[in-house]
């Protein structure tokens, strides 16, 4: 017996596996061929004459040929895997209860699919948290969903229900379910496998969520790169995801991934296709071709579990270098799975999203109307003109959009012209909501209701407002945890603070991701000892629970020792009539530290002064130490992909 | 400790029959020790592991029941049956024996001898059984073959207590083919199949369909193979004097 000791310590070499396994094979080979039944005659001669054919013991073999016993039986065991396909038993193991043996169906173990040294770092950034893990699944947030899951049952239950509408007309679930279908035996004849990463450059259209459901359904991992993203994100993004495929347009305006990715190619070892969408590009299979499929699936191959990586998201960045943050089905729908009653959605009703697929709050609205059996509209690119024919065209039922949108809507006269009736909840995420564009643009609802939600890459939707929370709840508060989510505000002791004070808002829950990909240091700095998720963002909480967003934890005008949250006042300057866009952020002071600058886009002709902001923010009540103390006049505002500020490049004076 | 003069070996067989069969055994059946120790090889005969055994009793129990060969969980022809019943009517026999008649006994381990390797087992239930007239050796793993029950697993019992031993199945029991088609079939390496391991029991190896014995002519023939229609038949397994090898009895 080897008892689990290895070659080196037997001292079994190569070359003493080729010098005796002939011989030790033959020498243990008990054949039992039965002739005559000696035995049972008790033929003693017979028996004698073939006991050569019994074969030998380890130890009798080990005292003939001059080796130890232990080392006879590795050298044994090797020969007899090298001459037979030893390991049979799994075709039994594998046919499990009711199934019959199948050669077209059975795999032979040691030929089954391996994931690749890129997909298995990626599932390893998983590090849960294994009584948080056996309590969401007691308590019943992570099951079994998965997005392709959930396609395959619309297309069972409701295979005439419409999945998706663009301007090119309806298509139904059962329709989705066969392209997506087709779409993933393509990916994988292009080289696609479980686990790798797919980066996906895409607007609004019917190939990203068809691009999004096919790697789903493979088993593959999705990171979308918003449109934005040229030469040195691109590269950053995909360098650091280790993406495989690309997935992009054929040209982004006057931009073409694939011309930029030719002479980028050598720095990204990882990357072995790229598919263009809507043209054809030098070095990309066309989208048509993908489309089109190829061979069908290995046997091997299995449907997506809950607990493999669905995304693999990066930060917007507002503060630092974005940071890649792997998320499951677990996660990402069991989330998405409790807010669709929330959100009232029904199989059905008609969701639209303003805000980019690219960023995980239009992923989050894809996630729960498919989880309701409900169509996606698509609008490719955002424009208020382009928003309300989408809306009076599809007659979504939920609009997912981001604050500036709404604002831009509302800019262009076009909520009055535009027939609204539809709507029965316009969902407001991404940035901070001004209270006064719910209010104002309220009334153009007949039919509909606000709902605030502050969510995070890292997360999803961590709160949101309830249906019958009303205008004036949704305007001034992100509303509640949602289900399964536990929030709380805690102070710069880190311990929770009495309701209505400020502090930082921290989250867990079957959402919260585990950890930054490949950032030991960032997930260190982003969750506390106890285990709460640091979101960075500032925020009351009221007695009812419902949480209002103040601003971010960094974001802090530090007056003499004096410290405060600058968001609130920026929303008020945001109120005046000739204000744009306000921002507000320190600049260096050498008697107090640091001073409030108020960098503020103005409207088309008209201008704003240092005195009128002032003016108007004490006659709202505003503390004297909060008023802006300089006023820069600027174009537009450096901003993220998420259309948020980058307040890093607004420190120290004005902006480029 | 010797036996005492008072047990007639004839009458103690037949309770030691009656109990095991009680216990579950199809096929009860003493085995020819001179023969044993003629044929085992050194250290593997019954004296090495008991050197004052006087008999080697051999037990047979049936395999699957008729409802696990129907249904089509492939999973229920393997568990819950096969030697683990034979090995726990052989440990309550030893007990039996030792508590009826004071005479010492073991229960036969099925176990292989660590000592000699992997594949070496400490004694041959098979050679056992087939001495003991239970059937004759099936080339579909740890099984013999019985014209009355069909195939049977097996364990055994050693004790002091002498008995008259019992004579091997006359006829071959043979489920057709000629021997180089079963040569070929079971040893090809195309056919991927280590069959020369089940006899000696090396476990992890093992790897059947177990079609060939839900279909076996021989088990499926057996009169008393299949309890279904042997309660129709209004009889019982073991009952009046079926003791077991049919040349025994």
């Amino acid at each position: 017996m080897t008892q689990g000791l290895t070659r080196a310590q037997l001292g079994v070499t190569d070359e003493m596996i080729a010098a005796y396994g002939e011989t030790i094979f033959a020498l243990s080979n008990n054949l039992q061929t039965r002739r005559g039944d000696p035995v049972r005659e008790k033929d003693f001669g017979a028996i004698d004459a073939h006991r050569h054919e019994l074969g030998m013991g380890d130890t009798e073999i080990a005292a003939r040929i001059g080796l130890t016993a232990a080392q006879v039986t590795l050298i044994r065991n090797l020969e007899e895997r090298r001459r037979f396909r030893t390991g049979h038993y799994h075709v039994l193991n594998a046919l499990g209860g009711g199934r019959r043996y199948r050669e077209e169906r059975f795999v032979p173990f040691q030929d089954h699919f391996r994931f690749s040294e890129e997909a298995l770092s990626l599932r390893a950034a998983f590090s849960l948290d294994p009584e948080q893990v056996r309590a969401y699944v007691e308590e019943g947030w992570w099951g079994s969903d998965t997005l392709s899951g959930w396609l395959r049952r619309n297309a069972r239950e409701h295979p005439e229900g419409t999945a998706l509408v663009d301007e090119r007309g309806a298509v139904s679930n059962a329709e989705l379910e066969a392209s997506v279908d087709s779409i993933t035996a393509g990916l994988h004849h292009a080289g696609v496998r479980p686990g790798d990463v797919v980066a996906v450059q895409l607007p609004n259209v019917r190939e990203h969520i068809e691009i999004l459901l096919a790697v789903s359904a493979l088993g593959a991992v999705t990171t979308t790169l918003y449109m934005s993203f040229r030469g040195a994100e691109l590269a950053a993004q995909l360098g650091h995801s280790r993406a495989r495929m690309l997935v992009a347009p054929a040209r982004i305006g006057d931009f073409s991934p694939f011309e930029w990715l030719a002479t980028h190619r050598t720095e990204l070892p990882h990357l072995e296709a790229a598919v263009a969408v809507g043209g054809e590009a030098a070095g990309a299979l066309p989208w048509e071709r993908l489309a089109a499929g190829g061979p069908p699936l290995p046997r091997d191959w299995r449907e997506p579990t809950a607990a493999d990586p669905f995304l693999l998201l990066y930060t917007s960045g507002t503060t630092s270098n974005p940071k890649g943050v792997p998320l499951n089905y677990h996660q990402m729908l069991s989330n998405a799975r409790v807010a669709v009653p929330e959100h009232d959605l029904r199989a059905g009703d008609v969701v639209l999203s303003a805000a980019p697929f690219g960023h995980l709050y239009a992923i989050y609205s894809v996630e729960i109307a498919i989880a309701a059996g409900a169509a996606i509209a698509l609008l490719p690119a955002f424009s208020p003109p382009a928003l309300a024919d989408a809306i009076e065209r599809f007659r979504p039922t939920q609009l997912f959009a981001a604050p500036a949108h709404l604002a831009a809507f509302l800019g262009t006269g076009l909520a009055e012209r535009t027939d609204l009736s539809t709507l029965r909840l316009v969902v407001l995420a991404g940035a901070a909501v001004p209270p006064d564009l719910v209010r104002a643009f309220a009334p153009h609802l007949p039919n509909g209701e606000f709902c605030q939600l502050w969510g995070m890459t890292e997360l999803q939707a961590g709160l949101y407002t309830r249906i019958g929370d009303g205008v004036e709840l949704a305007a001034g508060s992100a509303g509640r945890a949602s289900p399964g989510t536990d929030v709380r505000i805690a102070g710069e002791d880190g311990r929770e603070v009495a309701r209505g004070e400020e502090g930082e808002l921290q989250a867990r829950g079957p959402s919260v991701f585990a950890g930054y990909f490949e950032n030991p240091e960032a997930t260190a700095r982003a969750f506390t000892a106890d285990g709460w998720f640091r979101s960075g963002d500032t925020a009351r909480m009221d007695a009812a629970g419902n949480v209002t967003l103040t601003g971010r934890l960094k974001d802090v005008i530090n007056r003499g020792g004096v410290k405060y949250h600058p968001q609130e006042i920026e929303l008020l300057v945001e109120r005046l009539p000739g204000v744009l866009q306000c921002a507000i952020a320190p600049i260096p002071d050498e008697r107090l530290g640091e001073r409030a600058c108020c960098y503020v886009v103005p409207r088309p002709g008209e201008t704003v002064t240092l005195e009128a902001v002032c003016d108007f923010l004490l006659g709202e009540g505003i503390a004297k130490f909060k008023l802006p103390e300089r006023l820069e006049l600027v174009e537009e505002m450096p901003l993220t992909p998420t259309r948020k500020v980058i307040k890093g490049r607004l420190r120290g004076g004005p902006p480029p | 400790m010797g036996q005492p003069p008072e047990i007639d070996p004839s009458e103690a067989k037949a309770e030691i029959f009656a109990y095991a069969r009680k216990r579950g055994a199809l096929a009860v059946g003493v085995a020819d020790l001179d023969a044993i120790e003629r044929i085992a090889p050194p250290g593997h005969r019954p004296t090495d592991l008991m050197p004052r055994v006087r008999s080697v009793i051999a037990i047979g129990v049936g395999g699957q029941t008729q409802g696990a060969w129907r249904v089509p969980a492939k999973a229920m022809a393997y568990f819950g049956s096969t030697e683990t019943r034979a090995y726990s009517c052989s440990y309550a026999l030893a007990f039996f024996i030792e508590s009826r008649f004071q005479v010492p006994s073991i229960y036969c381990p099925p176990d292989l001898d660590n000592e000699e390797g992997p594949r070496i087992p400490l004694q041959s239930l098979k050679l056992h059984a087939e001495l003991a007239g239970l059937g004759a050796r099936s080339l579909a793993g740890d099984i013999l073959l019985h014209p009355e029950y069909g195939y049977m697993y097996f364990a055994s019992v050693f004790t002091e207590l002498e008995l008259p031993p019992d004579e091997p199945l006359a006829e071959a029991m043979d489920a057709g083919g000629d021997e180089a088609r079963r040569r070929d079939a079971l040893f090809d390496p195309d056919h991927k199949m280590l069959w020369y391991k089940m006899s000696v029991g090396s476990g992890g190896l093992l790897a059947q369909c177990f079609e060939c014995m839900r279909v076996c002519p021989i088990a499926t023939g057996a009169e008393l193979a299949d309890p279904i229609r042997r309660a129709r038949a209004g009889t019982r397994a073991g009952s009046g004097a079926r003791t077991g090898a049919r040349s025994g009895r």
